[in-house]
Order: structure tokens, then sequence, then C-alpha cells
């Protein structure tokens, strides 16, 4: 694990540079911000050793999900055995499986109803980008489109113990952020209950065709066509 | 079922002594203890593939490559996954290497037809799979570079594999060899005739011949490896013929157009064949079109 | 059950308003509910919807609502050779995908008349038996899943699953997507110690399927619950079509394996296990008792395999001649079909999948009717359908 308290100072710095701070408060700030990140450090700790999924599958990647949390592969020695039938209750939402456009607007929903701190797993080509399937008609390029993704797993469907790898990816992840104090980087506390438009299915497509607030169309590259879906 | 709810306790008494059982015989294999990963080891088998990568033979990376960017398995790849761009040397000429050679594993099914049909060996199935990432277009468009792994690190994950598929190129090789040494005598011969008269009449025969394994090779079909292989061989001993003419090296890894352009620069040869460019140019477009048929299919 | 859930994770209204009816009892006045069950429902199979009119408790309308997974598997393939198809029936029904994969190579073979070498079907007839097993095994643990028994059945199939998965796993390189057959044979040959791995998984799969029956199947809540509910008459799962271990479970003597006897299953005696009822019960006993069949037809398979070649004289190009098949086997579910109509190019002009689940799921209203919402749970998970096959 990296030491939490320098990162911490070391961005409190440009942190403090924008807000325009003379230096004693800015020093002080520091000294805040050491006290406020081992608060910060304990509380991670705790939160990401109990990252709860919400019981949710969608295609084939479900299925290698389920076995993650199986006795072979035990998601429970990473403290996320509990899988909770219902939003509410969890906090990280795997993404396994096909979304198609038709699901798409009930995933949103889903990810609206958690609540905060939450956490997207993508899992598998087709929630990350369509994945075989991309180019046919109803299925969704990428669940990234609509939701803020924190990890992904590529892989068709991922092994159980690629799940397990993405967990302590955002594990530590969730290690890095800042929860407490000004200088926050957790959206969770910045932002407050994340919440994204539903799109909406017409029969055709869905509109909006993505949410511009979590996802741009990424730089053109020559093998694009036109409209910069990759 | 005599007493209502002894059905339950029979069960129950099954969880129990499997319960209690795992203290007495836990390293039994029938118990399939958990993996601990990530601290010891991972289920990955000798056998498992998940996406794709590059062999290299030897020390240089790009050098060894094996890859000569022929485009197959960019057409054949079910999702298109696949990016190839030719590289070309300072003339403009193309290289039998990619410049570009992108896998988009976010989108790769790891369906392992891209290595089926790959005549060259060049490409193959890792095992590895711990590329949980936090950011997807950097980190899952695998480039080149990241794509290629060494010949021996194959040789690690895959040795049954991979003794199989060297066995197959040295053979491909010692054939290639023997076909060259043929060549080069004949070499020698057609030097001393082609002072000859004769000298338009033997281009011509080989002109058309010369541009047939260059069609042949995107039919490559997906089939059982070892009739790949088999294929392989064949085109394998069929280009050294191709090579036979200085004018129609670069056939062998370019695609027609330039073929086509290569030959009618290099026609200044005899001008007196000036007419035969535009013969096998017309055929290998020809070829080229049945090529594409051809591919659709596998 | 967790109603309220599915309640706020249900979805769009696509119907016209059915509001609350007013019901006249003697003495009661009670409602008509309508609850949307999924698509996201901790106990539906996928993401499937039901909407269902509760009086009281009691399910008196059911309306299934498909196409939540629909990946256009068929437009896709139709725009693909034919070889190109083969990875993604992995995915149809993806605990079986090795039988996805010989319906698909079957229905391909017959277009062009390709002879299979023996040895390629007797390790088909493995393949196919083992991934049985699997389907078998998972339905039973997602029933009693189902049931409440959340847990130990299911993570003891979970157990029994890897051992057979990690034989495909061998053998092909995927665990789940194995894409292991071709048309004409198979990718590759067996390697070296995997039949007797295999016949050591197949040899301990007996003893867990004691123990499983001690766990399972004299519980009298299991029998409760199974017992009279979802009764499907031999007459209507006639003519609804419905095929598989459903079918047998109705008392209808219809097997694939002895019907068409395709590939090389005329080789082998085996029982068909069929039901009296037709209930849950009996389609839970039918998986069970036609595992320990799966087990004898393994063991034959694995004494007789043949040495050989596993390729037939397969052409290059895979180009059929025009015309239409149909080509169909018995998988774990059901009839599996896949028709092809080729124009005489390299893409089928039409690819068609006739898949069990999606057929056997039309009476499951038929089935609900009358019983309690809880049931209507239960039966659901007795159909055994995976919506990759169902929506496809
Ligand atoms: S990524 Fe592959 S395994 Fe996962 S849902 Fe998509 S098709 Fe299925
Ligand atoms: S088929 Fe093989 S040689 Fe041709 S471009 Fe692909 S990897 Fe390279
Ligand atoms: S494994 Fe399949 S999907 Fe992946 S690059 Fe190769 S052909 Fe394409």
């Amino acid at each position: 694990m990296e030491d939490p308290s320098k990162s911490t100072t070391s961005e409190a710095h440009t942190l403090s540079d924008s807000v325009d701070l003379d230096d004693a408060t800015r020093s002080e700030m520091e000294k805040a911000g050491v006290i406020v990140s081992s608060v910060d450090w304990l509380y991670n700790w705790a939160r990401s050793g109990s990252v709860w999924p919400l019981q949710f599958g969608l295609a084939c990647c479900a299925i290698e999900m389920i076995c993650s949390a199986g006795s072979r592969y035990d998601i429970a020695r990473f403290g996320s055995e509990v899988f909770r039938p219902s939003p509410r209750q969890a906090d990280l939402l795997i993404v396994s499986g096909t979304v198609t456009k038709k699901m798409a607007p009930q995933v949103v929903r889903i990810f609206n109803q958690m609540p905060e701190p939450k956490y997207v797993i993508a899992m598998g080509a087709c929630a990350i980008s369509g994945g075989p399937f991309k180019q046919g008609y109803n299925v969704l390029k990428g669940i990234d489109r609509y939701i803020p993704v924190d990890v992904y797993i590529p892989g068709c469907p991922p092994r159980p113990e690629a799940v397990l790898h993405s967990l302590m990816t955002l594990q530590k992840g969730i290690r890095r952020q800042r929860t407490l104090g000004k200088g926050s980087n957790n959206p969770a506390y910045v932002e407050g209950n994340r919440e994204y438009p539903v799109p909406s299915f017409s029969g055709k497509d869905l509109d909006p065709p993505y949410n511009p607030e979590v996802w741009q169309p990424p730089e053109k590259r020559p093998n694009m066509p036109e409209d910069g879906c990759p | 079922m005599d007493l209502l709810g002894s059905g339950i306790f029979k069960g129950m008494a099954v969880t129990l002594k499997n319960f209690a059982m795992t203290y007495f015989d836990r390293g039994r294999k029938e118990r399939l203890p958990t993996v601990q990963y990530p601290e010891a080891g991972d289920t990955v088998t000798l056998f498992t593939r998940n996406f794709p990568f590059l062999i290299y033979d030897g020390e240089e990376e790009v050098d060894g490559m094996r890859c000569v960017a022929c485009q197959i398995c960019e057409r054949e790849c079910p999702p298109a996954c696949i990016y190839i761009v030719k590289e070309k040397d300072e003339n403009g000429k193309f290289v039998k290497r990619p410049k570009v050679f992108d896998i988009d594993v976010s989108v790769c099914m790891g369906c392992q037809i891209c290595v089926e049909v790959c005549p060259f060996d060049a490409i193959v199935m890792d095992s590895e799979f711990e590329y949980s990432k936090e950011d997807r277009f950097g980190d899952l468009l695998f480039n080149r570079d990241e794509l290629l792994k060494s010949n021996d690190y194959y040789h690690k994950i895959h040795p049954e594999e991979a003794q199989a598929r060297d066995a197959n190129l040295a053979a491909k090789k010692a054939a290639d060899e023997a076909k060259k040494k043929a060549r080069e005598e004949k070499a020698a011969a057609a030097a001393a005739a082609k002072a000859a008269a004769e000298k338009e009449a033997s281009e011509k025969k080989d002109s058309p011949e010369a541009s047939e394994p260059v069609a042949e090779e995107p039919k490559a079909e997906p089939a059982a490896p070892s009739e790949n292989h088999a294929k392989a061989e064949s085109e394998a001993k069929e280009k050294p013929a191709a090579e036979e003419t200085p004018v129609e090296e670069p056939a062998a890894a370019t695609d027609e157009t330039e073929d086509a352009k290569e030959e009618s620069s290099g026609g200044s040869e005899g001008k007196e064949t000036s007419e035969e460019p535009e013969e096998t140019a017309g055929s290998g477009e020809d070829d080229e079109k049945k090529a594409e048929e051809g591919e659709g299919v596998s | 059950m967790t109603m309220e859930s599915s309640v706020v994770a249900g979805s769009e209204p696509t119907v016209e308003p059915r509001g609350f009816e007013l019901i006249e009892r003697e003495g009661l006045e009670t409602n008509l509910l309508e609850v949307s069950m999924g698509p996201h429902h901790p106990s539906t199979h996928g993401v499937f919807r039901m909407d269902v009119k509760l009086d009281g408790e009691t399910v008196t309308e059911l309306r299934p609502v498909f196409g939540y997974l629909h990946r256009n598997h068929e437009k896709l393939a139709e725009d693909m050779g034919y070889l190109g198809s083969m990875p993604f029936t992995d995915r149809l029904d993806y605990f079986c995908s090795m039988t996805n994969n010989w319906a698909y190579a079957l229905a391909g073979e017959k277009m062009i008349d390709l002879e299979v070498p023996e040895r390629a079907e007797y390790v088909r007839v493995i393949m196919a038996e083992l991934t049985r097993l699997v389907n078998h095994i998972m339905l039973v643990g997602f029933f009693v899943n189902d049931l409440g028994a959340l847990g130990t059945p299911l993570l003891y199939a979970l157990r029994e699953r890897e051992k057979i998965l990690d034989l495909f796993e061998w053998a092909s390189g995927a665990r789940m997507m194995c894409n292991y057959m071709r048309f004409g044979g198979l990718r590759n040959d067996l390697p070296e110690g995997w039949l007797t791995k295999c016949r050591e998984v197949v040899d301990a799969f007996p003893y867990f399927l004691d123990e499983y029956e001690k766990l399972l199947v004299e519980n009298e809540i299991i029998l409760v619950r199974t017992q009279n509910v979802g009764v499907l008459k031999p007459e209507l799962a006639i003519n609804a079509g419905i095929t598989g271990p459903m079918l047998r479970a109705s008392g209808v003597n219809y097997d694939l394996r002895k019907v068409d006897a395709y590939g090389v299953y005329d080789r082998f005696p085996f029982r068909v296990p069929m039901g009296e009822v037709g209930d849950c019960y009996d389609r839970f006993m039918v998986r069970i008792l036609e595992m320990r069949e799966s087990i004898k037809i393994l063991r034959q398979a694995m004494d007789e395999l043949p040495e050989g070649p596993i390729m037939g004289e397969a052409p290059r190009v895979f180009k059929p001649p025009a015309g239409e098949i149909y080509g169909r086997i018995e998988g774990p579910k059901g009839e599996l079909g896949f028709y092809l109509v080729s124009d005489g190019t390299a893409k089928p002009y039409r690819y068609r999948v006739r898949p069990p689940s999606l057929v056997n799921l039309t009476v499951l209203e038929d089935l609900c009717l009358g019983h309690k919402v809880a049931d209507a749970v239960v039966i659901l998970g007795s159909v055994d359908i995976v919506l990759g096959e169902v929506d496809r």
C-alpha cells in the first residue's frame, strides 16, 4: 500500500494553489491534510475491505461472476461475498454481460438507485464495448456511455480470477481516494449523489446516444467510422 | 419418509459431514480447495487461451517478428478487432512487417480464429488475464509493441503447442532452404541461358505462376491446424518461385495494386516485355477478387 | 420474496395502462395487483421479465416480456462466413457451448455431406454428455436456490461444475466459450492424459450425485414446494412443441439421441428417464436421473474411444451448394436446431436457431395460472431457461 500522507500533501499543493491561499493557511491545510488523510486511511481501509456487489447478472459473464463467488475462487476473501439483491444496499455494480439497448435504461436506473459511494465494474467485452456483438443493431457499445465506470475487465468471459483482480484494482483505487476534508477527490462527497439521466429506448435507438457528462467520443483514429464510434 | 422433517435432517447431516470433513481431508483434490489467488498462484493451465499476442524470434523484437502483415487475421476476426497498417520503407515500398498492429482487447472474444488462419504461425494465444484497467481507451488497446512477446515466453506458457509450432516452422524452413538451393542452381542456369532468345518465353511462363501463391494466401482456411500447416508449407515451397524474378518479390507480402505498380516499374528490365506486366496485373486482380470471395467463407 | 426490489428496478411502461380493478368477493374486497418481475430480479434467470397480475397472491395472468438480451446473433451470422459463427454459437446457451457447437457443426456437415471421423464423433459424445452434466447440475443448483436454499446446494453444484470446466479448458483452452468443434471434426485432439483425468471426474460424479440426492430429494420443503406445482399435461406439451427433459417429465418418450441417433448415439445403450405427473418435482428428478444415464454413456464412450484422425475431409473453402438444411441435436435443454439457407455463397442467406428454452418457455403462463406468485419463480426455474438462447 502506498503512503497516503505523501500523496495527499503533494496533491494538496495543487489544490490549494487553485483556491489561492496564503502560505500560512496552506501549511495549516497541509497539516490538516495529514491528519485528515490518516483518518482517511482508516476509513478507506474499511470501505475497500467490504465492497458489496449488487446481485445483478446480464449474460454469460454473470455466470463467471457467480463462479468467483463459489468456493473455489471465493470472493469472500476480499470481503465482497455479500451479493445484495437490492441496489439500495449495494456499493458495487458489476455490469456483467451484454447491455442491449432495451436493457440500458434499466442499468442506468439501477445505478441511480444505488447510494453513494458507488462503484462500477464493467465486466467482459460486451459491457466495455459491445464486444463480439458490437456490430449488432441492438447492442449498446459500452456501458460507459451512460454511467462512469471505474474498472474494466477485458475478456470474454473473464476468468473468475480476473474478477478478483479487478476487485483488487478497485480496492486500490478506493484506497487512493481522499474522502474527508476539503481536498476530497471522492465524487461521492464532491458531487453528492450521482444520478444520471436515464436514456429512453424508442424502439430503434437510445436517446441520447451517450451522456456527454461521463463520456465523450474518443479521439478519431484513421480506421474509425465518421460518427466516432469505435 | 417416516417422520415429518426427517428429510431435512438428512440433508443437514450431509452438509454437516461436508463441513466437518473439511478439517480432516483438507488437501483432497475432489474437494477443490480454494485457490489462494493472488498469493498462491491461479488456475491457469498450459492450455488456457485468453488474448492473442505476436511472436518474435531471437532477441530483436521488431526484426524477429514473424508477422508479415498479410492481414488475413484482420479480415477473419469475427468481431473485427484487429487493425493492421503495413510498414513502408523510405522508397514507399511495402516491407513484410506491420507498422501498426492493434488489437482491441476490449472487443476481442478470445476465439482463436486469428491463430487458426495465420499461415505464418505469427499470432498465438496468451494465457495472461490480469488486465483490469481503469482507462478503457488508453490501456485496453494493445499496440504492436505491447503485443510482441518472445518465443521463449510462448514456450513457457504453452510448451506443447509451441513445440509443435516450432517443428512445423523448422520443416517449413528446411523446405525453404532446399528450394533456395534449387533456385540458385536454376538461377545460374538461367543466367547462362539469358542471352538466348527464349528469355521472354521463360518470363512469360514465370510471371503468372509466380503471382499464384500471392492470391492463394488470403484463402487460408481456418480448418484443422494440421491442414493449415500443410498448406502454409506448400505455400512456403511455392514462394521461392515467386522470388525467382526480382520483379515479383514484394508481391509475396504486399497487395495486388502495389504488385502491379512494382511490376510496371520493374518491367524496364526488357523493353520487349512491356505488355507483360499488364497481363500479370490483370490476373492478379482476378485472383484477388476470387480470394475476396473465398475469404468470407472461413 | 423480494418483490420490492423488482418493482423499483422495473422498466418503462410499455403496455397500455392497466390499473387496479376491483373484484367483488363475498365480504372481502380485493384488488388485482400488477407486478412487473424483472428484468432485474434476483430470482429470474437472467434479464427476463414477467408481468404478473395477482389476485391476492394468486397468479391470474402472466405475460412474459423478452428481448432484454437480444444480441442479433442471427443477423450477425448472416453477415459472416460459416466458420465465423462458430464462436458465436458458444454464447447462445452459455452453459452448453459444446452442444451448441455440435448442433451447428452438424447442420454444416449435413449441407455438404461431410463425413466425420469416428474418433471425433466419440469425443463429441463425451463433450456433449459432460455438458449435460454441467447444465443439469447447475440447473438443480439454481432451482433450489430459487426455492430459498441460498448457498449450499448451489455451491456444491458450482464445485462439480468447476471440475468439468477444467476438463473443457484443458481440451479447448477456454472454460466456457470452448469453440471446439469444426465442420468435419474437432479443432484439436484431446491432450495427453485428458482421458485419465476425465475418467477420474466421471467416476467421482456418482458419489456426488448420491450425496446431492440425500441432500435434496427427501427434503420436505422441496417436496411441498414442487410436487403438483406447475403440472404440464403431455397433450399440451406436445402441442406446444416442448422438448427435452421438460417433455420427458410429462411422460412423453422423445429423446433425439434415440429418435435421430445422430453421431454415434446408436451404439450406446441408455435409458430415457421419464416423469409421470409433469410437475416441477418430476422435471427436477428427470434431470438428476438423466445425469446418471449420462455417466453411463460417458463411461462407455471413454472405453470405446478409437484412435484415428479428428478431422474429416473438410474443404478448404466452406461454400455449400444452394439449399436449406435443418440440423438438430438433443441439447441439455431440448431440441437445439440450426436452420441454414444457403444461396451458394460463402455466407448463409438465412441463419436461424431453434432455441429449446424459448419454445419451452411458451407454456409458462399455463403452468403458473392459479399458483402463488412464489411458485411462479419455482416454475420458471424448473423450465430451465438461459436468456442468451431465448432472446439470441
Ligand atoms: S463478454 Fe463474452 S462472455 Fe461476457 S457477456 Fe459478452 S459475449 Fe458473453
Ligand atoms: S495472419 Fe499472421 S502474418 Fe498475417 S497479418 Fe495476421 S498475424 Fe501477421
Ligand atoms: S481471438 Fe478472435 S476476436 Fe480475438 S483477435 Fe483473434 S480472431 Fe479476433
